[in-house]
């Protein structure tokens, strides 16, 4: 059975104006029109999770808003869950949930624990459901004892996995998460991923992220949008995105000895060199061809010990798409 | 230290200009405050049993000065957000810059004074047109004054925001303090309409030179002389109430934990 | 309109802030400071006005201490009830207006709850308390029926203030940080303390129309006295009603403009 479209975004566009400073005149200042979504339209199944992506000001966080109902479009429509966002209704709000970045929904001077009591009862969550839910939201981030903490006191990590849980108290069917590893450690962001793709796993939760960190898009999305000055120039999975922008693999060797120099240096021309050390070598080799000639070649030209053959990082992928429209 | 100091201006004028609407309204309140002290202070000097410590026109000039004083100097405003700025952990990035943080909080209400002194000015030349015109005004004076104003009113406030790292929330202790400061400084009335005693209560207190003084000194009430003496009081005042913060200052800061962003 | 769904969260609000008070106890005690410092310097301020004068515009010094008593009930329920609005302006610029916008709550009761501070409102308490025993011991001649038409004055008048520093507030959706806020509490401020009756008639009107302070404390004061008219209490209450309406259409218009214009800042 094919999935449903939980999302539905047509041709939408959101301008804003702003106003050019100029020092004493500024009273008198002339308006500027900025284009922070430019005819965007795509579509989210039920359970996937989605990666929304580009350069900042290039539109992501304000596309949220506009899902989220925060914002309205300038034109276009969108429909989520089957709800016209910004209209706001009660009944479409309380089947979302959003994490915006580093901006808490806690209580500062207060345990966490009291700020999730009190979304339970902003989105009526039944009191059993309630107990049973932080049960679970513990076994994967340990968060009953951090709880008990005051929020003022508790580390980024801490006040991340917290904000989570308050976001997600009442089992959303999509949440939006705008940024929400950003400023953890390593080891709460894959906390953080492995609590998402748990939730999305048990619960078919439809997540829609903005990321600046690929690892975060490499982990979690099934699918990816690009977006570049507000306009999207790209939808599709991952593999079919660098399939789409790259067009060459990363190739690694290790070695102990040159047998031929000069078949050496004549074999490395074949690619793009990244990096070189007086026994490994890594290059960029195009996959049109070239990959089975360069490692045979290096096969001949020295005496391998290691060898690995890898698809780009998504990092370099997407410094290559902004790089050259720039 | 002048570049740090006109940067810190620069931060404040870019900060006023955005909000343009804010500047303009600012002008417009003073002439409110003075027409409302007008027709309150008109109907109790016509009922007056007794003769009045201070002349009408003098006491609403009076008025229009010590409003030109408060918004130069800085206020419970100033203390509540450096309180605040101390619960979320917002003062981290001021302590890492490589000037001191009560150095950068003194630069940046200057930049303020500054630019409030700049806006209002028209306003007490206009206040000084239609009521203090054949008083003996003292500019000198006035000027000599505003310095303790300033520098006292700094130190006060920072006292009361310096408790925040023992307390956390100070709105109870400034608003008692608040209400105290009105009352001693003689913005709410001037201090010769109260009764001796309380002339000389208020005599041991600094409060008077946050407002009352650099008024009175306006007014010509004072003399050159007599302010050259009440400067010399009103800095060593400072210099008691400098030693506090200091010291509360240093012992804040061992206890403060900078609350995560 | 889900009352028990609000009552619910007024409940969880007021948990949370006594939870706060457990959080900052000497913060706490420290409200208590207020009470006596406040209550010398008012007293102390109208003995010595009345020093000079027995009568101010037909005010003796027992109305003018009961107006003071109506003044801080007053700010009994609107450090209760109503300091919502004057943080929508920070809400607006800073974008924390989306956390509201983003709950299944009409965000206008879901501020005034997230803002909902019973311990804020409680030092008040004794300070009327004061104010009312100085009255009566001075000699305002009031009736109950009065007092408690008065205090129901009082509560429109605090609603009709708050209501303009909502529409005040709201001018943050086109303007940013206007300051203006600051400006009226000033003007109000330095106005509130004072019987209307000394002012003339056109500034008795500014002070009925934009600065409802008729409402928040003359207009109690007055109600309450024994000799005031019923005629005036009528007129009073009927002045009241329609400086609302007018007030609150116009916030209600300012709101649903701004919200489609609201930009967020920040992210």
């Amino acid at each position: 059975m094919l999935a449903e479209n939980v999302i539905t975004v047509d041709k939408l566009v959101k301008v804003f104006y702003s106003r050019k400073k100029e020092g004493v005149r500024s009273l008198f200042r002339k308006k500027e029109e900025i284009v922070a979504v430019n005819n965007v339209s795509f579509k989210v199944k039920k359970g996937e999770i989605f990666g929304y992506l580009g350069e900042n000001g290039s539109g992501k966080t304000t596309t949220i808003k506009m899902l989220t109902g925060i914002l309205t479009p300038t034109s276009g429509s969108a429909r989520v869950l089957g709800f016209v966002p910004w209209e706001r209704k009660n009944e479409y709000l309380k089947q979302i949930g959003v994490v915006f970045g580093v901006r808490s929904i806690l209580f500062w001077d207060i345990p966490a624990i009291e700020a999730f009591r009190f979304y339970r009862d902003v989105y009526e969550v039944p009191p059993d459901d309630f107990e049973e839910r932080l049960e679970y939201f513990d076994s994967i981030l340990n968060v009953k004892k951090l709880a008990k903490k005051p929020v003022r006191k508790m580390s980024l990590g801490e006040r991340m996995k917290c904000s989570l849980v308050a976001a997600l108290i009442h089992y959303p069917k999509i949440v939006f998460l705008d940024e929400p590893t950003i400023g953890l450690d390593a080891v709460s962001k894959e906390a953080v991923r492995d609590f998402i793709r748990d939730f999305n796993k048990r619960h078919k939760l439809t997540v829609m992220l903005t990321t600046h960190d690929v690892l975060d898009v490499e982990a979690l999305c099934t699918k990816v949008i690009l977006l570049d000055k507000g306009r999207k120039i790209f939808q599709g999975t991952i593999p079919k995105l660098k399939k789409s922008y790259l067009g060459y693999k990363i190739l690694y060797v290790e070695y102990n000895k040159i047998k031929n120099k000069p078949l050496l240096e004549s074999v490395l021309r074949m690619g793009r060199l990244i990096g070189r050390g007086t026994n490994w070598v890594e290059l960029e080799v195009k996959t049109d061809g070239r990959l089975p000639k360069t490692v045979a070649g290096l096969l001949k030209a020295v005496n391998v010990v290691d060898l690995d053959v890898k698809e780009p990082g998504l990092d370099r992928l997407l410094v290559k798409v902004y790089g050259e429209k720039k | 230290m002048a570049r740090k100091f006109l940067a810190m201006m620069r931060l404040e004028k870019e900060f006023f200009t955005a909000y343009a609407l804010g500047a303009f309204f600012n002008i417009l309140v003073f002439p409110v405050y003075l027409a409302v002290y007008y027709f309150l202070w008109s109907y109790v000097y016509a009922s007056a049993s007794s003769g009045m410590p201070m002349e009408f026109n003098a006491l609403l000039f009076y008025y229009g000065t010590v409003f030109f004083v408060n918004r130069l100097v800085p206020d419970r405003g100033f203390a509540g957000s450096l309180a605040r700025a101390i619960l979320k952990g917002r003062v981290n990035s001021r302590l890492v810059r490589p000037i001191g943080l009560q150095r950068q909080l003194i630069y940046s209400q200057i930049s303020h004074s500054i630019i409030g002194a700049v806006i209002l000015l028209p306003t007490l030349v206009a206040a000084f047109w239609f009521f203090g015109r054949g008083l003996p005004v003292d500019v000198f004076s006035f000027v000599l004054l505003l310095i303790p104003a300033f520098i006292i009113s700094f130190l006060v406030y920072s006292v009361l925001w310096e408790i925040a790292f023992w307390t956390e929330h100070i709105r109870g202790t400034t608003g008692a303090f608040q209400y105290i400061i009105r009352l001693f400084s003689g913005s709410l009335i001037p201090l010769s309409f109260f009764p001796g005693w309380f002339k000389s209560v208020s005599g041991f207190l600094p409060f008077e030179f946050m407002a009352g003084l650099p008024a009175r000194a306006l007014l010509g009430e004072i003399g050159f002389q007599h302010a050259l003496v009440l400067f010399g009081i009103g800095m060593a005042w400072a210099g008691l109430l400098y030693l506090l913060t200091r010291f509360m200052l240093s012992r804040g800061l061992k206890r403060y934990s900078g609350y995560g962003v | 309109m889900r009352i028990r769904y609000y009552f619910r969260l007024l409940r969880d609000i007021i948990r949370i802030r006594f939870a706060k008070v457990k959080e900052y106890p000497a913060d706490f005690l420290t409200l208590f400071i207020t009470v006596p410092a406040y209550l010398l310097v008012t007293l102390f301020f109208w003995h010595t006005i009345f020093s000079h004068v027995r009568v101010i515009a037909g005010w003796t010094l027992a109305d003018v201490v009961l107006l003071q008593a109506f003044m801080q009930l007053g700010f009994v329920f609107w450090n209760i009830m109503y300091v919502f609005p004057e943080e929508l302006s920070d809400m607006i610029i800073s974008g924390e207006l989306n956390t509201v916008l983003s709950k299944p709550a009409n965000p206008i009761l879901y501020m005034m709850l997230l803002y909902f501070d019973v311990v804020n409102g409680l030092w008040n308490i004794p300070e009327a308390a004061v104010y009312f025993i100085a009255a009566f011991w001075l000699g305002a001649q009031v009736s109950l029926t009065g007092l408690l038409a008065g205090t129901f004055l009082m509560l429109l008048g605090v609603t009709i203030t708050s209501v303009i520093v909502f529409l005040i507030e709201s001018l943050s959706f086109w303007f940013g940080r206007t300051n203006l806020l600051d400006l009226f509490y000033r003007a109000y401020f330095t106005v509130v303390d004072y019987p209307l009756a000394v002012f003339p008639l056109s500034v008795k009107f500014l002070l009925v129309m934009f600065l409802p302070v008729a409402f928040f404390t003359t207009g109690p004061a007055l109600v309450s006295l024994r000799d005031y008219p019923l005629t005036g209490v009528v007129g009073l209450f009927g002045l009241s009603l329609l400086v609302l309406g007018v007030w609150f259409l116009a916030a209600w218009i300012a709101w649903k403009a701004g919200l489609k214009r609201y930009e967020a800042y920040g992210s």
